[in-house]
């Protein structure tokens, strides 16, 4: 049995089991906007990342991630992001994030127990400080979810 | 709905441009909701662009439909980018085909929204333009 630091949105103390089979999404494929005040953290959650091949957009708040993802034609899978920072909170920006990339998965990290009153459809919390195991497992678990629904666009219909 | 706001909107200036009232009605119900407290409105291209011209401090941002009678809303951006090359402006419109789009954005729109729209889209378009304007970066 394999225990992640995490829980599944609606869940207490969820315990992902490896017998439970998920699809696990290629980490080289895709595309994680990461969302954080704290660059050291922001900057390490890209580095590891990057090292298995994965696209890492980063932002400092959630004002940097809608404008880096506003410029951002392609697919983005998954928004990984805060909850507290300055400005907008990691859960308005998650139900604004879902306003205009549908798609992407949403996953919040928090160093506070148990998530938020956000009305987005939150996939998934994650505890820090960040065991990056686990992190990766939920990761691949949530993307392999969607992984056969990319689309492709012009960028001028992304634009709108 | 809302679970927390933020002052990202408090000291915006915005105009409406649309020959509905209706429309303008919903507009500015959705700004109310997003924390614009000073919301302007005119009837077509004209009118906006005599509003700005006029008071040109009072408008940080423009909303504008593109479908008016008289002066339509690419009439006005044109009008406008020739003076004030920087305002945000915002074009909400039915008209989704490439040839539009690309057209606006020839002309120098800043954002371009089809309709129908939901408040998400608006307000994320909103807080692009307002991010790059503090930054510093091209509208």
């Amino acid at each position: 049995m394999v225990c992640i630091p995490a829980t599944v949105a609606g869940q207490d103390d969820v315990v992902v089991e490896e017998k439970n089979a998920p699809v696990l999404g290629a980490l080289d494929a895709c595309t994680i906007m990461v969302v954080d005040d704290e660059p050291d953290l922001r900057h390490s959650i890209r580095l590891y990342f990057e090292d298995m091949g994965t696209k890492v957009i980063e932002a400092s708040d959630g004002d940097d991630a809608l404008d880096k993802q506003d410029k951002y034609e392609g697919r983005i899978d998954l928004l990984l992001t805060d909850v507290r920072m300055p400005g907008m909170s990691g859960a308005r920006l998650a139900e604004l994030w879902q306003g205009v990339r549908p798609d992407s998965r949403i996953l919040l990290m928090s160093g506070y127990p148990k998530g938020t009153d956000s009305t987005a459809q939150i996939d998934a919390f994650l505890a820090k400080p960040i065991d990056y195991e686990g992190m990766t497992k939920l990761i691949r678990q949530l993307v392999g979810r969607h992984s056969n629904d990319s689309q492709q666009q012009t960028p001028l219909r992304n634009w709108v | 709905m809302i679970v927390d706001r933020d002052k990202a909107f408090s000291s915006l200036k915005v105009l409406i441009a649309d020959d509905q009232s209706d429309a303008r009605a919903m507009l500015r119900a959705m700004l109310v909701d997003m924390g614009v407290t000073q919301i302007y409105e005119a009837k077509d291209g004209r009118e906006a662009m005599s509003f700005v011209d006029i008071a040109p401090e009072m408008t940080d941002m423009i909303i504008c439909d593109w479908n008016m009678p008289g002066m339509t809303g690419i009439d006005l951006l044109r009008q406008l980018r020739s003076v004030y090359p920087d305002t945000p402006f915002l074009m909400l419109t039915g008209r989704k085909d490439i040839e539009s789009i690309a057209e606006a954005k020839a002309v120098g729109v800043s954002a371009y929204i089809g309709k129908p729209f939901s408040p998400q889209q608006l307000e994320v378009k909103m807080r692009v333009l307002v991010h790059r304007q503090q930054m510093g970066q091209k509208i």
